[in-house]
């Protein structure tokens, strides 16, 4: 666990005035919010309100205005990316490495061989444990789906950025990842999703460090005890 | 920040990781080929193709190098140096998108990573780089060959010479894409390169006209300028759209390899859409053209109206073309070329201009035969219509041109168009698949091939009309 990685003073994740532009089209109005380490920021709304616009903003992955930071880093930035791991939420994985493989590549490349056992715990609570040679490509949606969350959650990244996590899980595996959120929760890391799912991410929500940002018709409210808020 | 990750041994163990990456990948995709072409193709066919291509090449080099003729060479060397250099400032200073790009699986999983941009896209840069170089000096041995046969040169550096020319826009290329500051050196090396060729013959193209190596100098100071600065470009972030072009550009290569593998082209409104939101970086959210659907003429009127829509909703331009193709195809059928050019002519006409008349691919729809065809041909056939009757109109006051002509010619395109729905239908392929194109222009053509060979020319409408109902109602497809 690196949450000594955030700067201290700095909020794990920060957005100031931040705004996502496609040419001349603005997703959502202004948002401003501050996460402190240890927090939960769901992101609930409708399809197409822009959660996984905000979300893929904050990994790095998409051109805003106004200010976005990471532990105080900007993102996409070689500091942001130590800190932080995005799930998309269509699985990207290779085709050609196994499920193992993906685990060793994913402990090397973030230089955390720690992380490998975690990983493989994780696709274990995953019922992957008897597949771990095969290759993604003959497994299912929600099959590829777990694989892809034990690979970020096992890293135990300051910030773990989740888009639409619970999609395509089995009900058994939807109450692993609530667990395996959890448990991250309470070691201090924090965590960013959006998610449909009110009934499974309930107990998520009653969290002390939860904050909810809802999308509704381009305005972002954020309620919640676990912010230091600036509400737009 | 107090940061476990600053550790440079951590730093190291992710690029080590990385290149295991890499190299696992390789090996495992040219497994992949080695075996597809195993199956697919043979590797004796594969020797036999490699022997003729080498056989045909030397044969080529020696007709060449008989035929020697005087050298201009007094405007050669401001003509080659100019182009040069307007080639490489084009290609560079026109750049919005990146010249080399990660794929989803590798942006998401490398390029999120705590891994330098650098060494992340190291391999695509070498990789893009050997092709690079490889392009360019097959180029310049192609040169070499025709200015030693033409224009008695003798340019044995200008394959190396072009080659570097190659690397050298593909790095400046990025460089103009990132916005680096330093890119007015580039021109300014180019005006160095036109310079010494005109006053020293060893500028930036002075390696294409001579045997000196000097020549080599400007290439290579660009290409290793190029790189250098390209690697300084990298050591922290992306460019800010680099996500979201390599996300589009992955999606059109993706497409481009699936029509190469497959031997279909891509479908080109879902391409069109791509490039559009590379080019105005937002995607379209909302059609801007609309056409009201006509509700009582049931699935004829709702097929027809999807076909017409898309007809519709494609740009200007594209509408331009499709009319253009369809007059050269009516003057085609004047026949001005006489015989068997002639019909290979009109042939091709057909089979490029028709394609674009008929929209999207259905799948299997829940209507009949006959009114799937007749829903997906009708607009074709109202354009067609129209333009024939302006042929007509204009035929009336050229008296060199008969109106039995124009009404052939409308008939081709017509009998092209149903039988190209048929098949592409039959062979579930997009209508602008070549070989269903082909094939359906040759139908187009068959009545006045046969007629002629037979000698009986003059019953060819009739003839026509016949293929044209048959083609409608025939019960197979």
């Amino acid at each position: 666990m690196d949450t000594q990685d955030v700067s201290q003073g700095s909020s794990a994740i920060a957005l100031g005035d931040a705004v996502v532009l496609f040419g001349k089209n603005r997703i959502f109005d202004e948002v401003n919010l501050e996460l402190p380490s240890g927090s939960l920021l769901w992101l609930s709304g409708a399809n197409g309100a822009g959660k996984s616009t905000l979300l893929r903003a904050i990994a790095g992955l998409l051109p805003f205005n106004g200010t976005i930071r990471i532990g105080g880093h900007a993102p996409a930035s070689l500091e942001a990316r130590r800190l932080s791991i995005f799930v998309p939420d269509e699985p990207a994985l290779y085709e050609d490495l196994s499920l193992r493989e993906h685990a060793e590549f994913t402990a090397g490349l973030y230089a955390k061989p720690e992380a490998l056992e975690r990983i493989l715990g994780h696709l274990r609570t995953f019922d992957l444990e008897t597949r771990l040679e095969e290759f993604p490509a003959a497994h299912s949606r929600g099959m590829r789906q777990k694989l892809s969350l034990a690979l970020a959650l096992g890293l135990e990244l300051p910030v773990t950025l989740l888009d639409e996590p619970f999609n395509g899980l089995d009900a058994a595996s939807q109450l692993s990842l609530q667990t395996m959120l959890t448990a991250m929760l309470k070691q201090g890391l924090t965590l960013a999703f959006s998610a449909h799912q009110t009934d499974i991410t309930d107990a998520l929500r009653r969290h002390p460090a939860c904050v909810v940002a809802t999308f509704n018709d381009g305005v972002v409210t954020v309620t919640g005890t676990g912010a230091l808020q600036r509400l737009s | 920040m107090n940061s476990s990750y600053a550790d440079p041994s951590r730093a190291e163990a992710s690029a080590v990781s990385l290149e295991r990456l890499r190299r696992l990948t390789l090996r495992r995709a040219t497994a992949t080929y080695t075996h597809w072409v195993e199956r697919s193709v043979g590797w004796g066919t594969l020797i036999w193709m490699v022997f003729w291509l080498v056989f045909y090449a030397v044969a080529a080099s020696q007709v060449v190098i008989f035929n020697v003729k005087p050298a201009p060479n007094g405007l050669l060397p401001i003509i080659s140096s100019l182009f040069v250099a307007a080639v490489v400032a084009y290609f560079v200073l026109t750049r919005r998108t990146p010249p080399v790009i990660l794929n989803r699986q590798d942006l998401y999983r490398v390029g999120l990573a705590p891994v330098t941009p650098a060494r992340v896209l190291a391999w695509e840069f070498a990789y893009s780089r050997g092709i690079g170089f490889f392009i360019g000096a097959l180029i310049g041995l192609i040169w070499w060959l025709i200015g030693f046969a033409f224009f008695r040169l003798e340019p044995i550096y200008a394959p190396v010479a072009l080659g570097l020319w190659f690397v050298a826009v593909l790095d400046w290329g990025w460089l103009q894409y990132t916005g680096w500051k330093q890119i007015w050196v580039l021109p300014a090396l180019l005006l160095v390169g036109v310079a010494g060729d005109l006053l020293f013959a060893i500028g930036g193209s002075s390696a294409l006209l001579n045997s000196n190596p000097l020549g080599l100098i400007l290439p290579a100071a660009a290409a290793i300028l190029g790189s250098v600065w390209s690697r300084a470009s990298l050591t922290s972030t992306y460019p800010p759209l680099f996500a979201t072009h390599s996300l589009i550009l992955s999606q059109l290569r993706a497409m481009n390899l699936t029509m190469v593998m497959v031997q279909r082209p891509p479908d080109p409104d879902v391409r069109r859409r791509l490039v559009q939101t590379l080019r105005s970086g937002s995607p379209a959210l909302r059609p801007t053209r609309f056409l009201p659907i006509p509700r009582a003429a049931g699935p004829l009127g709702a097929i027809a109206w999807r076909v017409a829509l898309t007809l519709y909703r494609r740009s200007i331009l594209e509408q331009l073309g499709v009319v253009f193709q369809l007059a050269v195809l009516i003057a085609a059928s004047t026949n001005t070329i006489e015989g068997v050019v002639g019909k290979l002519l009109l042939m091709l006409a057909l089979s490029l201009a028709i394609p674009r008349l008929l929209g999207p691919v259905f799948g299997n729809l829940p209507v009949d035969t006959i009114t799937r065809t007749l829903g997906r041909i009708l607009p074709g056939v109202a354009i067609i219509a129209v333009l024939g009757a302006l042929a007509l109109l204009i035929s009336s006051f050229v008296p060199t041109i008969s109106s039995n002509v124009i009404v052939t010619s409308i008939l081709h395109s017509l009998i092209a168009l149903v039988a190209l729905e048929k098949l592409s239908t039959r062979f579930k392929t997009p209508p602008t698949s070549r070989d269903v194109a082909l094939l359906s222009a040759f139908i187009a053509v068959l009545p006045e091939v046969t007629l002629g060979i037979l000698g009986v020319k003059g019953s060819l409408l009739e003839v026509q009309l016949g293929l044209l109902l048959l083609t409608i109602w025939q019960p197979f497809l």
